[in-house]
């Protein structure tokens, strides 16, 4: 294009030259080609002696992509000399009315072209065809101008100005300095989109035998993008690259980005024209400060995870090594950072660590936590020596004191496969104060120890099993939890299923712990085919009974009343009614009660069947009670709420 | 506060079994806990959303979620958010249509029950708010 510029200038002038007696020429070109550029129908009519009057239409011109049709360029007084050819009040009508100026000087084979589009913006071409270099300088230029040249795909500038210069020589080299200010630009969804940008950009680069050297450097000063799903304000960030650009690939051979609240990172690599792919890279950061870096850019990833509302503290230096268009190396170190769950679901803090993640080849990560809490519930400093392998993670033991007790955590394993994590382990928990584990999760104060077995828990397809029975030791007896699975566990909406087995529960530290009035003696509870949703009971068989053996069996009279109040308001009344009110508690020879949850009713039957009703508390003894229970259904969610105002009712007592 | 009523207006129309022919037989009335909670969380956000539907930023997909149809309704430092709100709105509503179908002993009807809700988030929708057609072009009501 530039060369056949050239030839049009120099023909022109020949013709305009050999005009300059004439009173009217006309000039008339079907079709100029070029790379990059066409004109199809051109006119030149020139007229007058004196004050000569140049009239150009051109039918269409397309530059790079983009057409004008109808263009007119016309010029009331032409200065047409031998030399020089130069209008300073022309006007070109492209769509709009834009005032220019030229002047070639065909002895220094110079053109300047200047268009002043609005007030006080200028564009201005000053081209050297002897030296082959050309410059464009713009001040208060506005950007939508260039917006029909950008590929379709990219956001189009809609608002600000642009000020800058950008030469280059046709023997290969291009030197720019562009400085944005109020820059608005955006794509039809909005999801590309900036506002108020002030930014720079400074750009050389050389050719030498087709290769492109360049350097570059742009500044963000200030402004705002979104870019989904990451939104950013300028705030002095600062990239710089340099590097060598070849028909197939561009290699940066030394980069650096930084952000100013987080940090820095220098990079190299090689990228793929074709592929569009990145063939090698280093990355390699300072210490980045977490929480701005999440703030950043981090969490719009995680919003769906764990991790998607945190506070988060501490610093991260990263290293991350791209070999063969595959991710290399990973290499982590934390320091003193400190991660806490919004929700209060988990935190952790202090920790440190380094995590060199290979992945062709197996090493191992040491990581050491000052201490955190799940759910609540506070957990003591711990490390964690993690073997990697590729997307293969393991733990061989892991000690987490929990309270003044120890979690431990054996053979842990997890792995990557094509429906995504699998992950299992082991462990147990030595016996942990059960009145400070309720405390910590705010449940009534429970009384004794706490102590369990995880015999193989799995995660796999999105549920999580165990494999064999869980073993808790709670109230001086045991409760085995067998077939749990829990069905979505991370979703919206978890589901779990489970078999209870209760064994010689001591009632007097139940029913201490819940306020119930006090009860002496053991049970056992059964609940089968449980099935939870959204952690409440949809379906379960439940039996509740008197464990077998000789033990000591008397029941409080709040007790008894608590238990009748739970077949209605009437039932606790007629105690109060009868001579019994005068004993304080009494013996009784079984308890038992059943509920079978169907459909969020509760279908109700006690020790033993009785007229019109169940026996929930058989007497025996002196003095002896029995309590019938006569409703056969009963509302799961009455039954609730009769139990928490039980409890409340009872722990209000207390308190006077 | 008007949105939140046509929320609640749409949901218990739903519940009372305004349903199509296929689900005859399918007890939209049915309020297990996990669908209590997810309403629940459905109205709390609700709240937000209403501008977001009044401004043409959102719309009603044909499928029963919603979508950003035009982000640049929304100020540019509200737009994550308003992506955030919309992820979660259409996570609660996938598991609301499961749940309906599961509480119902039919997981198999859950694809129904998504197109019985899409069809009438539409109809009730308030004038003003963007919905997909059945060729899936954006509608104004």
């Amino acid at each position: 294009m530039l060369r056949l510029g050239v030839w049009v200038f120099v023909a022109l002038t020949l013709s305009f030259a050999a005009a300059t007696r004439a009173q009217h020429i006309t000039l008339s070109i079907d079709d100029l080609e070029a790379p990059g550029f066409s004109a199809k129908a051109l006119k030149g009519d020139l007229r007058g002696t004196a004050e000569r009057e140049l009239l150009l239409e051109i039918g269409a011109v397309t530059l790079h992509g983009r057409t004008w049709r109808n263009v007119r360029v016309r010029c009331p007084r032409m200065r047409l000399e031998s030399s020089v050819i130069a209008c300073a009040e022309a006007v070109i009508e492209a769509g709009e009315k834009i005032p220019l100026t030229f002047t070639y000087s065909a002895s220094q084979k110079k053109l300047e072209v200047v268009l002043r589009p609005a007030s006080r913006e200028i564009w201005q071409l000053d081209a050297d065809f002897g030296k082959r270099e050309f410059r464009v300088a713009i001040d208060n230029g506005k950007p939508e101008r260039l917006a029909s040249w950008l590929p379709p795909e990219m956001p189009k500038p809609s608002g600000g100005t642009i000020k800058g210069a950008i030469t280059f020589l046709t023997a290969g080299s291009v030197n720019a300095q562009i400085e944005v200010d109020g820059l608005a630009f955006s794509d039809a969804s909005g999801l590309r989109a900036g506002e108020k940008i002030k930014a720079g950009i400074r750009v050389a680069a050389d050719q030498r035998d087709g290769v492109w050297q360049w350097r570059a450097s742009a500044d963000w000063v200030a402004g705002e993008v979104f870019w989904q799903p990451i939104y950013v304000t300028g705030s002095g960030q600062r990239l710089e690259a340099e590097g060598i650009s070849g028909a197939q690939r561009t290699q940066i051979r030394r980069g650096s980005l930084t952000l100013p609240a987080v940090g820095s990172a220098e990079f190299n690599g090689v990228w793929d024209h074709k592929t569009e792919q990145i063939i090698n890279a280093d990355v390699r950061s300072t210490p980045l400060k977490l929480s701005a870096l999440y703030a950043q850019v981090l969490k719009p990833f995680l919003a769906q995870t764990a991790l998607g509302d945190v506070r988060t503290a501490g610093e991260v230096t990263a290293a991350v090594q791209i070999a063969q268009g595959k991710l290399g190396t990973v290499d982590l170190q934390f320091k003193d950072v400190s991660l806490e769950d919004h929700n209060r679901r988990f935190a952790l803090f202090g920790m440190e660590g380094h995590i060199p993640w290979q992945q062709d080849a197996a090493t191992q990560a040491e990581i050491s936590v000052k201490g955190g809490e799940v759910l609540r519930l506070p957990f003591g400093p711990f490390r964690l020596p993690l073997n990697m392998r590729g997307t293969h993670f393991a733990v061989d033991k892991l000690d987490v004191p929990l309270l003044d007790a120890k979690l431990t955590v054996s053979d842990f394993s997890a792995g990557l496969a094509a429906d995504g994590w699998r992950w299992s382990f082991g462990g147990g928990l030595t016996p942990v104060s059960l009145s400070r584990f309720t405390q910590s999760l705010g449940l009534p104060t429970m009384h004794g120890s706490l102590s369990g077995v995880i015999p193989r828990m799995t995660y796999e397809k999105s549920t999580l099993s165990v494999d064999g029975a869980l073993l808790f030791r709670v109230f001086d007896g045991t409760i085995v939890a067998k077939d749990l699975r829990l069905l979505d566990p991370f979703g919206k909406v978890p589901r779990m299923q489970a078999d209870l087995d209760m064994r010689n529960l001591d009632l007097d530290l139940l029913t201490r712990t819940f306020s119930f009035g006090n009860i002496t003696g053991r049970i056992d509870a059964q609940v089968t085919g449980m099935e939870l949703t959204n952690w409440q009971p949809v379906k379960f068989d439940a039996r509740v009974e008197s464990s077998a053996g000789d033990y000591p069996r008397k029941i409080s009279q709040t007790a008894v009343q608590n238990i009748s109040a739970l077949g209605g308001a009437g039932a606790a009344a007629a105690i109060q009614r009868s001579f019994l009110r005068f004993f304080e508690q009494f013996g009784y020879q079984k308890i038992g009660l059943k509920c079978k949850l169907r459909n969020y009713v509760c279908e109700m039957s006690g020790a033993e069947d009785a007229p019109q009703g169940y026996v929930i508390v058989k007497g025996g003894g002196i003095p002896a009670i029995t309590v019938i229970g006569y409703n056969r259904y009963v509302s799961w969610q009455e039954l609730i709420d009769r139990l928490k105002r039980i409890m409340q009712d009872n722990v209000h007592a207390i308190v006077e | 506060m008007r949105a939140t009523v046509w929320l609640r207006g749409v949901l218990v129309a739903l519940m009372l079994g305004v349903a199509g022919a296929a689900l005859a037989q399918a007890n939209l009335e049915i309020n297990t806990p996990a669908i209590a909670g997810l309403q629940a969380s459905m109205q709390a956000r609700h709240t937000q959303l209403a501008g977001l539907y009044a401004s043409g930023a959102i719309g009603l997909t044909r499928d029963g979620n919603i979508a950003l149809r035009d982000a640049n309704a929304v100020p540019l430092a509200q737009r994550q958010q308003a992506n955030s709100l919309v992820a979660a709105e259409n996570q609660d509503r996938t598991a609301l249509y499961r749940e309906i179908a599961r509480a119902n002993g039919k997981p198999e009807w859950e694809g129904e029950i998504r197109a019985t809700f899409a069809q009438r988030w539409i109809e009730k929708s308030q004038p003003g708010w963007y919905y997909q057609n059945p060729s899936g072009s954006w509608v104004r009501k």
